[in-house]
């Protein structure tokens, strides 16, 4: 079980996927069964693989590392840590609310469309346990082509503008990456003597001087446009907006995350000098796109679209908590993957949810909270998850990183930590003219409702998600248990070969509310 | 080092803590799901049962704070200090911070007045709201709020403080946007959370500021405690000690004008009486307002490190109560009057804790609860018995008709005035005490002349509302006296108006218990230089100039019973518009930033900066649009099929390459 739990967590989606396509199953209502049983036999899986997982174990959990085109040195090479646990489970615990979340959307091709669903989330998973570079560039760019059909086939009116976006964007970024990730094969084969595309192997033959500075650049390229960092970031407006909801809810959730895993698993480790060097100019434009793209949420009408910028904003906060190097910046950045995706998921689909009811225009609603109490209620708390009210899981995450980009570089720090603000100004603003105000339809006990409220499907869709950042913000040390060791020795590895400072290994206080001197 | 190790074996465990904020918590929770399951019935959740668990929640709370009470009175002075650890809440990198709890003489004070005077408003809104549709709703954020205040004074590390800090300031924006179907007022909450906002991006910057620092001095800490013992063991009068101590002090004070809306982050504070009248009394004049001076006192060992913190601190105060109460004087609304009061009141408070007498500014925080609730209270009885006009120059003539109400008001008033032996006597009195004997005579000078304005525009609220005759004689004929429910609170509150006052007297003419009780954790501070003699005159001072404010409201409204505001001069449209602050922030600030995110980066840097770079290299982009025209619908599959054959074409022939350098 160990050693394969996670190939049947990236391939049992697909198999799954496959399978859907081959079965004669016409039934609407029996596809979307069909996907979520399957979906749901993954999250057992996911969760089997929590139980057993050893975060004080140095390395990885569930290694596998079998040579797959042994001739050039590609291995077959899966492993778990902290970082990719986080991600995992996110993936395949989110994948159900998708299914769930499309169910009513989705009524023609319905079998293609669950199927690439769960393609999709079988190769993200893919992508975030692979260490060795050539698989994981196999993966990367295998999670698109779901992507593309899913947004280009089954998205809104202008999805095909957003779909050739989107494709132009990251195969531009990830065709040079996979330039760089040969040119690193080669170079390691011109000092080891030996192919190899393994992550390990590639990290301990550095680069050094301008062909160090190029193949960083691309690792810099691909992961930035997938994270949507400024300037790289304007094909995520488009896909989220044209995109299904519960698309939006895992490319804006869960793909956006491996632009910032990238950095922390690959771009940096690899290159830690030019990493280093480059980390104020990186830093900086997290923080410019952190202010822009918020700016550009106030400016927006439409409630998806200015979910977009606010999805991008908070993306550059993670991106700013990586490019700190600082070791409660990154436990932050990986907190709020997971944050992150519950909040501004949890929006997209809260979002979905009014579209199927009337549209996505700020200008179309007013004052439904009267007609929709649930659905206010927990679009409120979502809200405020997103904008980092402590109690919620979102403080957690942006308070660790704004904290440690502080520690880092402080002027950019204070900069950074103005999105305080700006947060509460754009979703506060949608909010109350969403929400608030006079309400011009009827709400009457027994009478057909314009506007209903939650659905137990939609209730069972987002209920858990609120339940979960509550829960997360108000307890937050279980999930940093396990993230935490990763990240500081991932830190440490990378703090020595870039000749910085090492933080220093934590010395145990257990049952202390602060640390000794 | 020693030094907190010593600090922390002082201090003697309790499991009672957590119970003074779970009370409140599980109420709220309680209410809360009760709520949503009756959101679609016509006549809402039970009120028995939610009434019940409401009013009971803040109650058991206040018992078990004076349980606690009892005990750290029964420890040694020294040793007043219980905590609770009830886990570790964030632990990554070298932050780790508790989910801790700690009561000292200090947040003793604070958890009474919050569980007391609150457990009155809940009762009071009961009635208040008894006809309300949000019934339930209301008492779930009213519990709610006393959870996070409590949280916010029992937290034992910045941190925990600024989890109840925002959560007062959420419970403030809902309350304040109650009824959402006004959308004034839901933007009124939205202000408010806004403005926190910005005070709390200071008080984030501070808690950053002071765990770099001390991560880079011996170890990282957020606790109170150590903290504590971080800063008393710098070294004195040394220069890098003054500025972290400024630096860190500035930077948790902007957070404190926020909250306790001083000038210039004041501007919500007025907006903010949108909400219910007993919400305006709980947070907006009692409790959270007053977070700020706590938090100025709780961190006392860092703002006395620093003169230049200290005068800032007591000069914006000054600053603020001036320019607060010269508002209240136009102001015709009865709850505008009282928020501008506040905000001038805190203005008094801060003065206190700026000059370093941290028990003053304590003790005004501590009488100013029972009076200006109470004047909040009375004011929304009138305006229950008003069917909700709030305008006191359509009220007049209801001293006979709501005599609790009415008497009761002319306590708070006399007690704000500065009258003795009202309670507002003693602890203003000491303030400007301090102020004087300090040597400071601007800020002296300032609140003196303040507190002859307060003391007029107090009274002018009171005779145009009760006295007179009645200038809306329907309403007013039909106005009558608010149920027991409204009325004992207001009774309690008045005698506590009266008596609270002598916990602290001044030391001439006794024992000051209060600021003995708070000694062990803010010092004992002594302003230099001031003879007894000196100290009874001022006194006498102080007094005369109260009594001059209130004869020249006599005068002027009592006496000449104006049907209307008999100025309307330049000067009094100034202050009427409020300085015009509102303005210029939209003007100079909102504004341009909603225009420039619009035009320059929406319409501009988006559109043809950005995307034009990445779309518009012109043929690629005449391609894709020729593609777009003739393949249409077939596009996105053929384009990612190509990118399907592309990648792999790309690698087959880089794979190739590679297994020929074998």
């Amino acid at each position: 079980m160990d050693q394969n739990v996670l190939s049947i967590l990236i391939f049992l989606p697909m198999l799954a996927a496959v399978a859907l396509w081959l079965l004669p199953l016409k039934d609407g209502n029996g596809i979307k069964t069909y996907s979520l049983v399957a979906a749901l036999i993954n999250v057992v899986f996911g969760l089997a693989a929590l139980g057993t997982f050893d975060a004080a174990k140095p390395g990885y959990n569930f290694e596998v590392n079998q040579p797959w085109l042994a001739d050039i040195g590609i291995h077959y090479h899966l492993g778990m840590d902290g970082i990719s646990l986080v991600l995992v489970l996110l993936t395949v615990i989110l994948t159900p609310f998708a299914v769930l979340a499309s169910w009513k959307l989705i009524n023609e091709r319905v079998k293609n469309y669950f199927a690439l669903l769960l393609m999709f989330s079988g190769a993200m998973i893919g992508a975030m346990v692979s260490l060795d570079l050539f698989l994981f560039y196999v993966f990367f760019e295998l999670m698109l082509v779901p992507a593309f059909f899913l947004i280009g086939n089954y998205g809104g009116p202008e999805r095909v503008k957003a779909t050739i976006k989107f494709v132009v964007y990251t195969i531009v970024g990830s065709l040079f990456m996979f330039v760089a990730i040969l040119y690193l094969a080669i170079q390691h084969h011109a000092v080891a003597g030996s192919w190899s595309f393994q992550l390990a192997d590639l990290i301990s033959t550095p680069l050094a001087g301008a062909p160090m500075w190029w193949a960083f650049l691309a690792f810099v390229l691909a992961f930035a446009i997938k994270a949507g960092l400024f300037p790289f970031h304007t094909w995520a407006p488009d896909t989220y907006v044209q995109a299904p909801s519960p698309v939006t809810f895992l490319v804006s959730g869960v793909m956006g995350k491996i632009g910032a895993y990238g950095f922390i698993r690959f771009a940096l480790p690899l290159f830690p000098v030019a990493a280093k060097e480059a980390q104020p100019y990186l830093m900086g434009l997290a923080a410019i796109g952190l202010i822009y793209a918020a700016w550009m949420a106030l400016a927006q009408t439409d409630i998806k679209r200015l979910l977009a910028y606010s999805s991008i904003s908070h993306m550059a906060v993670i991106m700013l908590g990586v490019f700190s190097l600082d070791p409660q910046a990154w436990s932050g950045a990986v907190f709020m993957f997971m944050a992150h995706a519950l909040s501004t998921g949890g929006l997209f689909l809260l979002v979905g949810m009014l579209a199927e009811r009337k549209g996505t225009a700020i200008a179309d609603f007013g004052g439904v909270a009267k007609a929709m109490p649930w659905l206010t209620t927990v679009f409120v708390l979502v809200t405020m998850g997103s904008i980092g009210l402590p109690g919620l899981n979102g403080f957690i995450g942006e308070f660790l990183i704004l904290l440690g980009s502080y520690a880092s570089h402080n002027v950019i720090g204070v900069i950074a930590t103005t999105s305080v603000i700006w947060g509460a100004c754009y979703m506060l603003w949608m909010v109350s003219r969403t929400f608030f105000g006079e309400y011009q339809g009827e709400v009457k006990p027994g009478k057909a409702n314009p506007l209903p409220d939650l659905s137990l499907r939609e209730a069972l869709v987002i209920v858990p998600i609120a339940l979960v950042i509550v829960w997360t913000g108000f307890a937050p040390q279980p999930v940093l248990n396990q993230i935490d060791p990763s990240v500081q020795s991932t830190l440490r590895t990378l703090q020595s070969s870039a000749g910085m400072p090492v933080t220093a290994v934590q010395a145990e206080v257990p049952g202390h509310g602060g640390i000794g001197f | 080092m020693e030094a907190h190790t010593t600090t922390q074996l002082a201090a003697t465990a309790s499991n009672l803590l957590l119970w003074v904020p779970l009370f409140p918590l599980l109420g709220a929770i309680f209410n809360g799901l009760l709520t949503l399951l009756y959101a679609k019935s016509e006549h809402g959740a039970p009120k028995p049962l939610v009434t019940a668990v409401a009013v009971g929640a803040p109650v058991l709370s206040c018992l078990v704070a004076i349980a606690l009470f009892f005990q750290l009175r029964g420890m040694d002075e020294a040793a007043r200090l219980l905590t609770q650890h009830v886990t570790t809440w964030i632990q990554a990198g070298h932050l780790n911070v508790g989910m801790d709890f700690m009561l000292d003489p200090l947040s003793s004070v604070m958890i009474l007045t919050v569980t007391f005077i609150g457990s009155l408003i809940h009762l009071y809104s009961v009635g208040y709201m008894s006809h309300d549709r949000g019934f339930s709703r209301y008492f779930t954020y009213l519990n709610l709020f006393t959870f996070s205040m409590l949280v916010l004074v029992l937290g034992q590390n910045l941190p925990m403080m600024f989890v109840g800090w925002e959560g007062v300031g959420l419970c403030s924006y809902l309350l304040i946007g109650f009824w959402f179907s006004d959308i004034a007022k839901a933007n009124a909450g939205n202000k408010a959370f806004i403005t926190n906002r910005v005070g709390d991006f200071g008080f984030l910057l501070g808690i950053f500021f002071l765990f770099v620092y001390t991560l880079n001095h011996g170890g990282a800490t957020l606790d109170f405690l150590q903290l504590k013992a971080f800063f008393d063991a710098l070294p004195r009068d040394a220069a890098l000690t003054t500025t972290v101590a400024t630096t860190a002090a500035l930077l948790l004070f902007i957070g404190a004008m926020g909250k306790s809306a001083q000038v210039p982050l004041h501007v919500w504070l007025a907006d903010a009486m949108a909400g219910p009248t007993p919400v305006s009394a709980l947070i907006h004049a009692a409790t959270m307002v007053t977070a700020g001076v706590y938090m100025v006192a709780r961190c006392n060992f860092i703002f006395s490190l620093s003169p230049v913190a200290q005068l800032v601190v007591a000069s914006l105060g000054a600053l603020t109560a001036a320019f607060a109460a010269t508002i209240a004087i136009t102001q015709a609304d009865i709850k505008r009057v009282l928020a501008y009061s506040t905000v001038s009141q805190l203005g008094y408070m801060f003065v206190g804790v700026g000059l370093g007498a941290y028990s003053a500014g304590m003790f005004h925080v501590f009488t100013h609860a029972f009076f200006k609730a109470l004047l909040f209270l009375g004011a929304g009885s009138v305006i229950h018995a008003m069917h909700e006009e709030q305008d006191i120059w359509k009220m007049g003539g209801l001293k006979a008709k709501m005599p609790i109400t009415f008497w009761t008001m002319t306590i708070a008033c006399l007690a704000i005035s500065g009258i003795p032996p009202f309670a507002g006597f003693f602890s203003k009195d000491e303030i400007l005490w301090q102020a004087f004997a300090g040597g400071h005579r601007v800020i002296y000078g300032v609140l003196l002349v303040t507190a002859g304005i307060t003391a007029y525009y107090m009274w002018r609220m009171l005779f145009l509302t009760f006295f007179g005759t009645p200038r809306d004689a329907h309403r007013v004929e039909h106005a009558h006296e608010s149920p027991w429910v409204m009325a004992l609170p207001l009774v309690v509150l008045g005698i506590g108006s009266v008596v609270v006052g002598f916990l602290g007297l001044p030391h001439v003419m006794g024992t000051n218990v209060f600021a003995e009780w708070l000694a062990p954790v803010v010092g004992a501070h002594e302003a230099a230089g001031g003879s007894a003699t000196l100290e009874w005159i001022m006194m006498g001072v102080s007094i005369l100039v109260a009594v001059a404010g209130i004869s020249v409201a006599y005068v002027r409204y009592g006496m000449a019973k104006p049907a209307s505001e008999p100025t309307r001069a330049a000067w009094w449209e100034v202050l009427w518009n409020k300085y015009y602050i509102d303005e210029a922030f939209a003007a100079l600030l909102i504004k341009p930033l909603v225009a420039f995110s619009n035009v320059f980066l929406k319409k501009g840097a988006e559109e043809h900066v950005i995307d034009a770079a990445v779309e518009g290299t012109p043929k690629v982009y005449a391609g894709i649009s020729g593609a777009v025209r003739t393949v249409q619908t077939g596009l996105v599959r053929n384009y990612a099929l190509w990118i399907v054959v592309g990648v792999a074409a790309i690698s087959v022939y880089y794979l190739f390459q590679l297994s020929s350098l074998h």
